[in-house]
């Protein structure tokens, strides 16, 4: 019977032909909103790491200030911050922290492995407690490092098995600084913590990786973002005592505080917004093919009238009517989908914009499941109409 | 052999009533054929859907092999059109898209167990009874309103049923044609003992049959033996 | 004639109305889609308050440095617009300014975010601006430094509360307090080059603006005296640009390659979007909009000739009839592209409404702050143009194919 529809539909391509073609087009619609939604998923599915609900952020930008008074001002902020009570944990970091949509990335090599990652400058160790890091080896920074002949690094789980696999990190020396010219720095891992993504949910980079500096180290740039996570339920009236707090450090300084829950809805709000529209626009790009292809098959049947009564006529029960309009449409469907996998295989083949290729078979598959679905639904009440046809009359409409 | 028994049938709409048959009682044998004449409107072809169990009569009792059909559902009544019953209509009812070799298996498709190879064997047999043999790959639109008649035949005794029912199988062809056609139903039924029901408008067709029946208003008029094959 | 291809356009269309549902769902749709684009297109692009003189108007806001695998991307410095860009002879205005600086205002314990945009005077004569209050501050405040500033309408009513006057007032901004002079009507948040919730004047900068870096966080306007003189300014402008002195090192790096831009706004925009080093090819961008466009609508058109080749199945005697009484092939294909431009039209309407309630669901939603987008008439006419194509694009194949059908076998209904 199959083979009966195949060379139905493959005699009737030029009448079906405008199917075929919706079939396709819908495909590839699908085809990359899927892509696109299940890399979104991919990435949402990889922790962030981070408990930002409690997260401030203070951006204190010195103008023109000697070096020196700057580090001292900014290591009197962290002071005076965290004697308040609110305050629970204070520490500086580099620019790029969570939701910032700064980033910063440079590689790490071992073993002639490298992975490209976000680097994190820590000016205090107090900045696992700030982000709530978990760590799953080793241990995190201590005063202790500063003494130590080692400087010290620590990994996200995702570096470490890109790095490592699944072998114990702690303990291992890794390279970095490896453009032309740069001098070759090397670090030893003292722990890995689970997670830290800070571009947020819909990143997919999670490879991140700590390097330990100090205030008083002015060998190394200071940073200063200052990251403090306050008690649990603290009234964001709080805020003008923080800047309170830091103000006296001087007009040339700029104070800008955030809250990272609102750094996250605008994130959140600027990446997905685009997505969204995407998602409204397809659909209804969609729903229009599938009341098209439901008008369409409907009509199909009023010129196939006579068709119908001659199968009835022969011996076919009007199950065997039912499921041969249904199986027609699903082969018109496959002859579209044939079409539209051959071009969607090319992405993964070419590697085009840089997905994983995981991604883009998933999307084939679900794709495929979705159009065949949408044909069925489309095609049942059709369908369904076919097969109540009355031989009788049928036959005599000529 | 099929049996009519006070077959009445009445088409209900909403204003009128019309009677299309009234009071048939008909036998037709097996081996014999059997034409039915009458005008346009006498329910002739009514009477043939009935007999091909593609309409159910408003009462009365159609009996197959002396099995009475009144009680059977849908899916039996599609099995037993395409293990006993093969049609022939005026307009051969051809599908354009398929190959007249997959035309003829289609009755086959919708029988259990058979395969292919078999499916195939069987079409190219009834082909060749039909004198159709080097057309197997030709469709339907390159063909002349004999061939397609023929095709048509050869698709209603690919399943080697036991009646053929014919509604005005000549009517839209040439005399010549007509002719040919005409030749393989009588052969059939010498031949192979096919028995065969066919309605006709033309009463040289009818002459050339074992068994008239005329109808009018939906009755039965006559009933009259007109060629004795055994004469011949 | 047009008159009866009407009538019959208007019985078809009744004819089948789950048809004409679905042709007029897929019309609409696409064509609502494609207005809130145009829409969306001509509110970052389209001359727009303050950005009105868009067609005298050369934006400088991008700077790239490059050299030993080194490329800096940044905007340009204060040193370098002054040095370089303000000296130029040809523009009539030039009118320098700093992107916009993120700060946090406390009114009343609540934080008020606000965009601010370190200017000179020639802002406000470069620009247009409306002022509902006060007005703008001048070159004499600007050099002697002075503490004024003027705000929108928004600020104005979330930093001072509803309905009060600002003028005379003072807003604490990064813990400097400004006199505001004036208020202006507020700025969508989509005029990227110009946005901003406060104007102050840039002598007030914190950071040492006049650093003699090329790069830096400073843009640049400059106004040709008219539409005809665009040319001549950016003849000028290039001219100084490629005489500019490379400055040799920094931060250690040898510098190479400078590349500065003067763009108008659609340039600017493609260069952004299209990371354009060279010269912005605007013919280029225009077909990869258009492709754009066609692409999305692809399905719906190849939805519609599907629906209407149904259409016209059904209607073969109808056809046929006609045929046999003498219209030619030619009389029936303008018939049909008649009734489904016809279709298309009422699709478009619909779709217009559409759009404008989207429209204004997106000014009320804030997702774009301050926005006013509206159906013009440039987009109103735009989108009678997409109508028409869109009714030819569909209705052609189907026509053709119509005017194909041999009339007998239009008689009988059987088509092949």
């Amino acid at each position: 019977m199959i083979r009966h529809l195949f060379k139905l539909i493959w005699n009737r391509k030029r009448s079906n032909f405008l199917m075929i073609l919706e079939v396709f087009f819908s495909f590839l619609v699908l085809f990359g909103v899927c892509s696109l939604l299940i890399s979104f998923y991919i990435n949402y599915k990889k922790p962030v790491g981070i408990a930002y609900e409690n997260i401030w952020v203070l951006n204190a930008q010195a103008h023109d200030i000697p070096e020196l008074e700057k580090r001292q001002r900014l290591e009197q902020m962290v002071k005076r911050l965290d004697a308040l009570d609110e305050v629970e944990y204070v520490a500086i970091g580099s620019e790029n922290g969570p939701y910032t949509r700064n980033t910063w990335n440079s590689g790490l090599l071992y073993n002639n492995k490298e992975v490209i990652a976000n680097m994190v400058y820590v000016q205090h160790d107090a900045f696992k407690d700030v982000m709530g890091l978990e760590m799953v080896e080793g241990r995190w920074f201590t005063e202790n490092d500063a003494s130590s002949n080692q400087e010290p690094i620590i990994l996200t789980l995702d570096a470490k098995e890109q790095l490592f696999g699944d072998e114990p990190a702690v303990g291992k020396k890794v390279t970095m600084g490896h453009m032309p010219g740069d001098p070759i720095i090397e670090k030893k891992v003292v722990g890995v913590v689970e997670a830290y993504k800070p571009g947020g949910e819909l990143e997919s980079m999670g490879e991140s990786y700590f390097l330990r500096t100090t205030l008083a180290d002015t060998a190394q740039q200071s940073h200063s973002m200052i990251y403090i996570r306050v008690k649990p339920g603290t009234s964001p009236v709080f805020e003008q005592r923080i800047l309170d707090q830091v103000s006296g450090a001087g007009p040339s300084w700029t104070l800008n505080l955030q809250m990272m829950p609102d750094l996250r809805t605008s994130y959140l709000k600027q990446s997905l917004s685009p997505v969204i529209t995407l998602l409204i626009v397809c659909g209804f790009l969609i729903l229009n093919v599938a009341l098209g292809l439901f008008g369409v098959l409907w009509q199909s049947i009023n010129k196939r009238y006579s068709e119908i009564g001659l199968r009835r006529a022969l011996g076919a029960t009007s199950g065997n009517v039912y499921k041969q309009f249904l199986g027609e449409i699903l082969v018109v469907a496959t002859f579209g989908l044939l079409l539209g996998c051959f071009f969607a295989v090319q992405f993964p083949l070419l590697g085009v914009f840089d997905f994983p290729a995981q991604i883009y078979t998933t999307a084939i598959i679900v794709s495929v499941l979705l159009i065949y679905a949408l044909v069925i639904l489309c095609a049942i009440y059709p369908s369904r109409q076919a097969a109540a046809i009355h031989p009788a009359t049928a036959l005599h409409e000529e | 052999m099929i049996t009519l028994s006070d077959i009445e049938k009445v088409y209900q709409t909403k204003a009128i009533e019309t009677v299309a048959l009234q009071n048939v009682n008909l036998t037709v044998p097996k081996g014999e054929f059997l034409s039915i004449m009458g005008p346009s409107g006498c329910g002739k072809s009514t009477l043939l859907n009935i007999m091909g169990l593609l309409d159910l009569p408003s009462s009365g009792v159609v009996t197959i092999d002396g099995q009475p059909i009144k009680t059977y559902k849908d899916k039996k009544l599609a099995h037993i059109r395409n293990e006993k019953i093969g049609f022939v209509f005026q307009s051969y009812h051809l599908v354009n898209d398929l190959s007249v070799l997959d035309n003829v298996e289609l009755p086959l498709l919708y029988r259990n167990g058979v395969s292919g190879a078999e499916r195939n064997k069987r079409a190219k047999l009834a082909l060749e009874k039909v004198g159709l043999s080097a057309r197997t790959q030709h469709y339907p639109n390159q063909l002349s309103g004999g061939q397609r008649q023929r095709v048509a035949i050869a698709r209603a005794l690919v399943g080697n049923p036991e009646i053929i029912l014919a509604d005005e199988p000549t009517g839209n062809l040439d005399s010549v044609m007509g002719e040919e056609v005409m030749n393989i139903l009588l052969n059939l039924n010498r031949e192979d003992g096919t028995t065969i029901v066919m309605v006709t408008h033309d009463e040289n067709m009818a002459m050339k049959t074992e068994r008239l029946v005329r109808f009018f208003d939906g009755q039965q008029v006559s009933d009259s033996k007109v060629y004795d094959y055994a004469k011949v | 004639m047009l008159k009866n291809y009407l009538k019959i356009a208007w019985k078809v269309l009744q004819r089948r109305k789950f048809f004409t549902f679905i042709s007029l769902f897929g019309i609409s749709f696409t064509l609502m889609v494609l207005m809130v684009a145009t829409s969306f297109a001509d509110y970052i692009l389209g001359p727009h308050m303050p950005e009105v003189k868009t067609d005298r108007m050369l934006y400088v806001n991008r700077l790239k440095v490059t050299g030993e695998g080194y490329t800096m991307n940044t905007n340009p410095g204060f040193y370098f617009l002054d040095k370089y860009v303000r000296p130029l002879k040809t523009p009539q205005d030039i009118t320098i300014y700093s992107s916009e600086f993120a700060y946090n205002a406390y009114v009343d314990n609540r934080k008020l975010p606000l965009g601010v945009r370190f200017t000179d005077a020639s802002l406000w004569n470069v620009l247009d601006f409306v002022f509902t209050e006060g007005g703008p501050f001048n070159k004499a405040e600007v050099e002697s430094i002075a503490r004024v500033a003027v705000i929108t309408e928004a600020t104005r009513e979330n930093y001072f509360g509803e309905g009060k006057k600002a003028v005379g007032q003072y807003i604490e901004v990064d813990r400097t307090k400004y006199k505001v002079v004036g208020v202006v009507k507020n700025i969508a948040a989509t005029r990227t080059n110009t946005y901003a919730d406060v104007w102050v004047p840039y002598t007030n900068l914190k950071e040492d603006y006049r650093k003699p870096e090329f790069g830096g966080s400073f843009e640049a306007i400059l106004l040709a005296r008219s539409p005809e003189d665009m040319a001549v300014v950016k003849a000028e402008f290039y001219n100084v640009i490629k005489d500019v002195p490379i400055p040799p090192t920094s931060n250690g790096v040898h510098f190479k390659n400078l590349q500065v831009h003067a763009d108008t706004l659609v340039e600017s925009f493609v260069r952004g979007v299209g990371r354009v080093d060279g010269e912005v090819n605007l013919l280029l961008f225009s077909m990869f909009v258009i492709l754009g466009v066609l692409f999305f609508m692809l399905l719906p058109t190849i939805n519609l000739v599907n629906i209407n080749i149904s259409r016209i199945m059904e209607r073969t005697s109808e056809i046929g009839v006609r045929k046999a009484f003498g219209a030619s092939s030619s009389t029936l294909v303008v018939q049909f592209l008649v009734e489904n431009i016809i279709l298309t039209l009422i699709g478009g309407l619909i779709g217009l409404v559409g759009a404008q309630g989207v429209l204004m669901l997106i000014n009320d939603s804030g997702l774009i702050p301050y926005s006013d987008l509206s159906i013009n008439p440039t987009i109103f006419v735009f989108s009678l143009l997409i109508c028409i194509v869109f009714g030819i694009l569909s209705g052609v194949y189907p026509a053709y194919k119509m005017s194909k059908l041999p009339a007998v076998a239009a008689l009988k209904g059987g088509i092949v």
